[in-house]
Parts: C-alpha cells; structure tokens; sequence
C-alpha cells in the first residue's frame, strides 16, 4: 500500500513540487494551502509523513505540528519543517511542538527524498 | 536517483508571485497611513519570504537575491528595528517593480531593470542603519546540505544513541538512523543497552526505553554521520568519537562477524512500528473528537477559487456554444415535424442549454478590483513625483467582466489616470488660486448597464482647454483652420494620432502616444471611450466596454441570400425610405437627409462584393448605425431579428477580414459574419480609388 503525505504550503508552487516529487517517490498526496486546510483535509485520512511550510496565513506551521499532535492518528507521524536559514529559532520552536525535522529552503526535489528517508521508513 | 525538473512548476510560481506582489503592494500603500500595522507588515513580510523561498527553490536566483535582502528588511520592519517612512515605502514599492522586472527576465527573457543595482544598494543600506551586527545566512553556507562531504579517509567511529522517552512521539524512529549509519559504511559491531527497560507489566509501549553503542567503519567525515541526527529532540543524547586504530582493531578481531543492525535490532524498532501501525490501523480513539474541536475554523471568508487553463475554458465555453446551437438547430427541425410533447421537452431542454450558457460564460469574469487597485500606485507616484495632492477613490471594484478584457483594458487605464494625475490635477497653489481644495480627487467608478460595462474616469482638475486643442490640432494637420467644429469634436481630437498638448513633457506621462492608443486598445476590445470636459471644473473619461468577448446580441440582416449580423450597440434605427430620398454628394458619395442630418449612405452589398438583384423597390430600407459618433446609414434586404449570437473568431481560422469582427453559427447551420460597423465604416476610403463602386446610382 502506498504511502500518504501531507504537504502543507500556501505557495502553490512549491506544495505542487514536494507534492509531486514526493508522488514521483511513491506517495499518494493531500494537500493544504495553510493549518486550517490541513487539518481538515487530513481528518479521515492516517497519513505516514507531513511536510509543512512554517509562514502561512489562517494557522501557521508551528500550530498546525501542535494541532496534528494532539491527533491519536498523528502521535507518531514524522513531520517535516520547510524553513529558510533566517529561520533558525523556528526549528527550535517546532521540535519543541513536535516536529520530526526540518527542510531548509530552497532545496531541491533530491535533497528533499534524501531527508524523507531520514524519517520515513 | 531520480531526476525531477523543477521547471515545471515554474508557471505556477510566476502566477502566484504576481499575486505575492500585488498584495504587497496593497497593504503598503496601506501601510502609509497605518505605519505600525503589524498585520500589514505580516503581510508584506509574508509574501516575500514566499517569493524568496519558491524563486530560490525554483533556480530564479536573481529574484531569490534580491527578494533575500529585502526580507531582511522587512523583519527589521516587522520587528520594530526600523520605522516606516515616506521613504523606506517608496523603496519598497520600487522593490516590488524590480521584482516585477526580476521575474518578467526569467520567464520572458525581458531585459533586466536597470535600476537593480541601485535599489538592491538601498535596501542594503537600510539594512544596515539599523544595527548590522546579524549575519546574513545566505552567505553561511547551508549546513545541512552543503557541507562537510569533503573526501576523507576511511576512519572508524563509535556512536553512541540516547533516545529520549518519548522519542517516538517526535515521529522519529531510532531504526531510520541505525539504518541510516549502516548505508554509510560497515558496522563492526553494535551494542543495544536494555537496562532501562522495565518489568513487562510496567512498559509504557509509546516510550523508548532503548540505547545504542555503534562501531562504524566509513568513508564520511564526522560531520556526516552527526548530521544522521540532526533532528534529535533536546532530551535525547548522541556521541560521535573517532576511535583508535587499535581500539577498533582489537573489536574488529573480537568479533570477526558483526551482526547487521536490522538482524540485531529487530526486537525494539520493530516493536515501536508495531504500535505505529496499530495507532493507524485501529485507532482507539474516535476521529471526531479532534475534528469537533475545530470545525469552525475552516473555511473563512476568503473566495476559494480554483485556477484553470484558460485555454481549457475556452474551449468549455466554445462547445457550449456548439451545444446551443445544436439544440436551436434541433428545435427547428422539430417544429416542423412534430407538435405536442416532444417540443415542449425540447423547449425545456433548449432552456437548459441557454442557462448552461450563461454560466459558463460567467466563468471567465472577474472583478475589476486588482486592475483598480493598481491605479492607486499610479495616482501615488504621480502627486509625488510632480508634488500634487491627489485624492484616489474608487467604486465598483467588485464589477466583473470578461477576464480577457480586464486584462487588456489594464494599460489602456493607467494611461488615462497617469494623464488625469498629471495633465488633468493642477498644482495645490494653482487649485487654491482657482478656489478649489488643494487636494485634488481622481476617481474610478466601474459600473454595468445592459450589455456594457463603463468605467468611468473623472477628475476635478482644469479640465480640457478647448482653444489650444483646437490650435493643436490646426499645428497638426488634423483640422482646417476653418474648421467649424462641435465642442465634442474638439474634445475628441485627442484621440486622433499623435496628439499631445501638454506644454510640457513630463516623464511621467511620456510625450505623444497617448489617448490614440487608449482608443485603439479600447477598440480592439469592440468598446468604445469618449471624454465630456469643463474647462477649470475637471474631466470625464467614460470607457464602455461588453460585458464579454464570447456573445453578442446582434440583428440579423439579409443581403440578397447572405444573413450578416450587426452588433446591436451600434444601431440606432431602422428605416424604409425612397429611392429618390438618395442623393450624390460629389467626395462623399450617396447621402441620406434624416431629420435635417446628412447621413453616408454604405450600400453593403458593394462593399461587402454580394450580388445584388437590381430589383427597383419602392422602398429602400436602411439601418443606421453610430460609430465613434458618426452616423451611417446601412442598406440592406430584409431584417430577420434580433439574436443573442456566439462570437467566432475570424482571426483564429481565417484572417483578419476588413469590416468583419468576427463569425458566427445560426440556429439553422448557416454560418454569418459579423460586421464590424468601425471597419465597415472606413472600407470606402480604402477603395475610394475604385470609383465604379461610388459612382452615384444609376438607377
């Protein structure tokens, strides 16, 4: 069975490049323009990775890595970050929120599968 | 591994960056008036990290650079470091055109800004007014990926792993990193410390109670296999140590077959997925308890919208058009055959259809709202530019017309309100010596009626000076000097080529191309713009513009056994007169008088080339339409009716026809022309040469 990941960003481009390099890596993919759309589209679905953007309008990443956590179907579920260098104090912020790890902007779709792997089996 | 091209998202950035900018531009004109309005400034901060981390993601580099430097700035901003000023927003608002530029040269190769070096220093030195002392990252190389891979000679490490308890709740997984270290090199041996595990009965399954202790043989650097852990949480521990040749040595010899780390392990990670996969598989806890918590929050206020293909929506839209005419064509048939039922389920369907139509055609409209919005930018650079104070206003924003219009009326209206800013408002000292406010107010007001759409421009500025349009356009060759002409006449002049009155050329609104391009432009899109005018009271610029590209009512006319369709806008009435009511004028050919108005008479079937039967009627029936103004007098054989008809495009799968604006496909089958009464109208000076077709009537 294939794996599901939910990509979180209110870039449109970038969600469809992590959507689509992680559907090229065998993910069945969701989508949410920011938290709230997230949250919602994820509420039936067991999801095995989330990537989510930090800066994004309605809930922000942080909240939403909070949100997710409090979820049963999400205790274990490895979330990755997607931060920019000026963002260092964020990291932080979300491994204390629960995140799982973190991808640094800009990356591309190799480096992205290559931190993947570090979190999902 | 795979290779993905990034390029193909890079349409999708280039459509989302514009919307980045246009916001940002919105609230910092906002941002004007509300200098500390965080919400503002998490907006404009927001929409340019955006544009940083997509165009970088994306290989746009310059845009990444740039947009790197001012986000930097903008966290100043955000964080209180710097204030607003008049002007650090007028930086901004050029950086957001650099942007624009940036990303015009990496989608169409347009020639880069060539203020960039100049803003780029700017918001360098803004940065650095307000304590420099933080790095810029973007210069520290990326850790996490650029780093450390340098060649290095294969060394032995021991590796130590100290899960926190509730490691697994971070969504980390101690297997992924042993894993990870054995794809590095060779575990020579491997030790699992289960001394903290519990009796079975007091296990908590969630928590990891498990350590390791690592031997690896390798070719990476140190840095490498730290960066296996790079994302352990705070509680958990890791060492990383070179061991000793011998050390390693003697463990190597000690144990001559090392076990695989999966082999080893299989007991603890195994047992973590296992309560990975029941959390997933049967969930204890029902779903609804955490959707319940936030219901309400979902789906706030914004317009969701889905973005489509325009291409693909054309093409929706053309079939529908199909269908309707498919349906009429069935209709007919059916009225001939048949009574009774069927009909009537046809009319029902033929409804449908219709309604079908309708909305689709209501899929390509957009309001008018960010075409405004961008005036306002352009009223603001003018009054600063040329010190004037310039009130903006608009109304109707939320007007909505054919998407295809809004876009190609955009230019034609920054024109008219940079010349209503410029040319229209008078210097504040000028105004108060006129008795008027200092401030001076331009405005906006978009509004439908019928079948159009107006937007209307006005101005309280010194309005048109009559006597030197009047002189410019005698300097210009574009009246005689004896000339007696209306006051709308001379008005009209400065949509005649190469008309400029400004005493003056300003840079901002440029010399020459003016109101001659905005008419054509309008035209093009089968609108049509005049101007009323009072002089030292301002000036009304009203463009009307159809609602949509795709259908037009028009009236279905016959010449001999062509049916040819005239846009309804342009006519006025419909007459029957007699022959001899037709009169030569030599130089312009055969006129009508109607109600003391000489009229030009245009026998369509010369012009169009359509046989006529010279049949002599008592009565000779003519349209009259208006263009531009000017009145005409059509004569055809018989009107049919009046049709809401779909627009072909002649251009498309034809060319371009003189006097036809496009086709389109009865209910019958039939294929008729549109006329473009514009073109209709200019068609005899083209062939005035061809004297036979003015001779004046034989008859």
């Amino acid at each position: 069975m294939s794996k599901t990941a939910l990509v979180v960003d209110d870039s449109t481009s970038m969600r469809q490049m992590v959507a689509f390099t992680l559907q090229s890596a065998g993910f069945t993919t969701l989508e949410g323009a920011n938290g709230v759309e997230a949250l919602s589209v994820s509420a039936n679905t067991a999801v095995d990775l989330v990537v989510t953007d930090l800066n994004m309008p309605e809930m922000d990443g942080i909240t939403l890595v909070k949100e997710l956590r409090k979820r049963p179907t999400f205790k274990f579920t490895p979330i990755l970050l997607l931060t920019t260098e000026s963002q260092d104090s964020k990291k932080q912020e979300g491994k204390a929120a629960g995140a799982t790890g973190w991808m640094v902007k800009p990356f591309n779709p190799e480096q992205l599968l290559a931190t993947v792997k570090k979190v999902v089996r | 591994m795979m290779q993905i091209d990034v390029s193909r998202f890079r349409a999708a950035f280039f459509v989302e960056a514009a919307d980045h900018l246009q916001s940002m531009e919105a609230a910092l004109l906002q941002l004007e008036n509300a200098p500390r309005d965080i919400e503002l400034l998490n907006t404009i901060f927001r929409a340019a990290h955006s544009i940083k981390g997509a165009s970088t993601t994306f290989g746009i580099e310059e845009v990444g650079r740039f947009t790197h430097v001012l986000e930097n700035l903008l966290e100043r901003l955000r964080d209180g470091f710097l204030s607003t000023s008049t002007e650090l927003v007028e930086l901004l608002l050029t950086s957001i055109d650099v942007i624009e530029a940036l990303i015009a040269n990496a989608r169409d190769n347009a020639p880069l800004p060539e203020n960039l070096d100049v803003v780029f220093r700017e918001l360098q030195r803004f940065n650095s007014q307000s304590s420099g002392e933080r790095q810029d990252p973007m210069v520290a190389a990326d850790t996490s990926f650029n780093s450390s891979r340098s060649p290095s000679t294969s060394g032995r490490y021991r590796i130590s792993l100290h899960p926190s308890r509730n490691f697994f709740a971070f969504g980390q997984d101690p297997l992924l990193l042993l894993r990870e270290l054995h794809e590095l090199g060779t575990v020579l041996q491997i030790h699992v410390d289960d001394s903290q595990l519990p009796p079975l009965s007091e296990i908590q399954p969630e928590d990891c109670y498990l350590a390791w202790t690592i031997d690896l043989e390798t070719d990476a650097s140190e840095q490498t296999l730290r960066d296996v852990f790079m994302f352990l949480d705070e509680d958990s521990r890791f060492s990383v140590q070179a061991a000793s040749t011998e050390e390693a040595a003697a463990t190597t010899t000690s144990n001559a077959n090392p076990l695989s780390p999966a082999a080893d392990l299989s007991v603890s990670p195994a047992a973590a997925s296992g309560f990975d996969d029941i959390q997933k598989g049967n969930d204890p806890m029902p779903r609804s308890s955490s959707e319940a918590k936030n219901p309400s929050k979902q789906r706030s206020g914004e317009n969701e919208t889905v973005r489509v293909d325009r291409l693909r929506l054309d093409e929706l839209i053309n079939q529908i058009g199909e269908l309707v005419i498919g349906a009429s064509m069935v209709e007919q048939e059916l009225l001939s055959v048949a009574a009774g039922r069927g009909l009537e389920s046809m009319s029902a369907l033929g409804k449908i259809v219709r309604d079908l139509q309708e909305m689709s055609l209501g899929l390509r409209m957009v309001p008018i709202d960010a075409t405004f919005q961008k005036m306002n930018r352009v009223v603001r650079d003018v009054a600063k530019k040329l010190s004037k104070q310039i009130q903006f206003v608009t109304t109707g924003d939320d007007t909505e017309l054919d998407k295809s219009v809004v876009d190609q009326i955009s230019d034609p209206l920054v024109h008219m309100v940079r010349n209503a800013a410029d040319h229209g408002i008078e210097p504040p000292e000028d105004r108060i010596a006129a008795g008027k406010p200092a401030e001076g107010v331009v405005s906006l007001r978009a509004y439908q009626q019928g079948g159009n759409i107006y937007i209307e421009l006005k101005d309280d500025g010194r309005g048109l000076n009559r006597q030197r349009i009047l002189q410019k356009g005698i300097e210009r060759g574009l009246v005689d000097a004896d000339a007696n002409l209306s006051d709308a006449e001379i008005c009209n002049l400065i949509f005649q080529p190469g008309f400029s009155t400004a005493e003056t050329v300003t840079d901002v609104s440029g010399r020459g191309v003016g109101m001659d391009v905005v008419r054509r432009n309008v035209e093009s899109l089968q609108g049509s713009v005049s101007i009323k005018s009072i002089e030292g009271q301002g000036s009304t610029i009203t463009v009307r513009l159809p609602l949509t590209l795709a259908i037009l009512d028009g009236l279905l006319v016959r010449l001999t056994e062509e049916v040819f369709v005239i846009p309804l806008l342009s006519v006025i009435e419909s007459i029957c007169i007699r022959p001899s009511d037709i009169r030569s004028i030599v130089g312009v050919g055969e006129v009508i008088t109607l109600r003391g108005e000489v009229v030009p008479l245009l026998r369509l079937h010369r012009l169009l080339n359509i046989e006529n039967q010279q049949n002599f009627d008592e009565q000779v029936l003519l349209v009259i339409v208006e263009d531009q103004g000017r009145r005409l007098a059509l004569k055809v054989d018989e009107l049919l009716g009046q049709q809401q008809v779909v627009i072909k495009n002649l251009e498309a799968n034809f060319r371009k026809v003189p006097g036809v604006a496009g086709a389109t496909i009865l209910g019958d089958g039939r294929v008729a022309l549109i006329l473009d009464v514009y073109g209709v109208s200019t068609l005899p000076s083209i062939d005035s040469q061809n004297t036979h077709r003015f001779k004046p009537l034989e008859a």
